[in-house]
Order: structure tokens, then C-alpha cells, then sequence
């Protein structure tokens, strides 16, 4: 993005980017929880925004596993109440980028509106 | 990485913990079933393997390698549980007791099984959450720019 559109919103565009890749993260761990032999995946956030702000996209190495736990009996490491919290985080932070994106646009509308 | 993607997994979760309480309803009902239709003698409780599998993007453009590191779950087969012994129980006026008088009654125990619908039932429940806060990201997407 350049011109009227500024490094903070291409910040935000990349912080949605990552939340999603972090839901989908998330969701692939509730949805293999009785999977034996799985590991949880997750996105180290902080990490990944400072690399697609400085590689311009998201890197295939931004997912990590992360295991809840020592594995059980059947080698499957997912913790559930760990990742439902993780997700409800994550999906308010998404809402918060969205807000912040949202408003963003507002204030560039109002100067193109000259303040109308 | 799309929205789909993410819906997609949390479909196969659903997908797999339904069918696990499928099994497990089917072993209920036949806790004392003798007879199957192949004559191989009394019922023998089923058990479902889960593994993961590779969720297909719906276009070629997002089939990126993200995508393809996140795994959904898919139910690999269901087998006949041949570990657990079969009940033998003292009947001798059943048809299918055997010369001693013992009647074979399938290997289900419904405590296991309770608990195995319970967690299901649970797991289930989980996925579906993982559904609509996904579904509600996507809305919120949406709504940028409104």
C-alpha cells in the first residue's frame, strides 16, 4: 500500500492475515483432539507480524507446534480448555484489528470529504 | 489461508465426532445382540481410528503451502474390537447356549461406552464453537470499510 494509505493500515492488513492463519491453526487442533499422534499448531504472533512487515507476505514457517502438554498414551497433545481460550482470544483480537482498519478508512473519508 | 479452510476443519471435526457416536449407539443397541447376519456369532463392539488428513482447498489460488501444513480429521476405519473377551453368561434355555449351557454375549461394556458418547458429545461441542467464532471473524471482516 502507498499513498493515501499509510504503514499502519498495512499493519493491520498483515495482523488480520495472521489472526486468520491462527484460527485455522486453532480450529485444526479442536478438530483433531481425539486424533492420536497429533501435535497442536500455532502462529508465535509478535514473531510472524515483525516478518511479513519486513518480507511484505506471510512465511509457510509462521506455523509452529505447540504442544498443550506432554503427550497422553495415544501421542496426541491438545489440550482442550488451552485451545478454546486461545481461540476466543483470538477471534477478539481479530475484532479489534477490524475495528481499527475500520476506523482508519473513517478518518480518510472525512478528510476526503473535506470534514463533511 | 482462507475462511473456508478454517470452516472446512472444523466440518471434519463434526463430521468425525458424529460418526463416533454413531458407533457408539450401535454398540448400545447390540449390547445383547447373538446372532449377526454373516453367522459369525454374537456381536463384537466397534471402534473408530481417527487420522488426520489434508484439507482440499475449494480453488487451485488458495492451495498455498499454509494451507496445506493444517490438517482436518478424518475417520480412518471402523474394526472389530477382537482384544476385549466376549461375555459368556449361564443360560441354558437360550437357543444359542452352547453344549455347557453358556450363551457368547458381545464384549460391549456400557460404562465405556457412556463415556465415550460423552466425550464425543463434548468434542462435538468444541468444534461447533470453533465454527461460529470463525464464522463471526468472517462477518466482522466483512463489515471493514462500512
Amino acid at each position: 500500500m502507498s499513498g493515501i494509505f499509510d504503514a499502519t493500515m498495512t499493519m493491520i492488513g498483515h495482523g488480520l492475515n495472521l489472526s486468520l492463519t491462527r484460527q485455522n491453526a486453532l480450529n485444526a487442533n479442536v478438530a483433531n483432539i481425539d486424533t492420536p499422534g497429533y501435535t497442536p499448531k500455532d502462529v508465535n504472533f509478535a514473531d510472524a507480524l515483525k516478518q511479513a512487515m519486513e518480507t511484505g507476505s506471510a512465511q509457510p514457517d509462521t506455523l509452529i507446534d505447540r504442544p498443550d502438554k506432554a503427550p497422553g498414551p495415544d501421542g496426541n497433545a491438545v489440550d482442550l480448555d488451552m485451545q478454546m481460550a486461545r481461540l476466543s482470544q483470538n477471534a477478539t483480537l481479530y475484532q479489534a484489528s477490524g475495528k481499527a482498519m475500520s476506523r482508519k478508512l473513517a478518518m480518510l473519508r472525512y478528510v476526503i470529504s473535506e470534514g463533511a | 489461508m482462507s475462511f473456508l479452510q478454517g470452516l472446512e476443519i472444523a466440518a471434519s471435526g463434526l463430521r468425525a465426532q458424529r460418526l463416533r457416536m454413531n458407533v457408539a449407539s450401535s454398540n448400545m443397541a447390540n449390547i445383547d445382540t447373538t446372532r449377526t447376519a454373516n453367522g459369525q456369532g454374537a456381536y463384537r463392539r466397534k471402534q473408530v481410528s481417527l487420522s488426520t488428513t489434508e484439507m482440499q482447498a475449494s480453488t487451485q489460488a488458495f492451495n498455498n503451502s499454509l494451507n496445506q501444513a493444517l490438517r482436518g480429521v478424518k475417520v480412518d476405519e471402523i474394526t472389530d474390537d477382537n482384544q476385549t473377551p466376549m461375555r459368556m453368561e449361564f443360560d441354558p434355555g437360550h437357543p444359542d447356549a452352547n453344549a455347557d449351557g453358556y450363551v457368547e454375549k458381545p464384549n460391549v461394556n456400557m460404562l465405556e461406552e457412556v463415556v465415550d458418547m460423552m466425550t464425543s458429545s463434548r468434542s462435538f461441542e468444541a468444534n461447533a464453537t470453533a465454527f461460529d467464532t470463525l464464522k463471526k471473524m468472517a462477518q466482522r471482516a466483512l463489515q471493514i470499510g462500512e
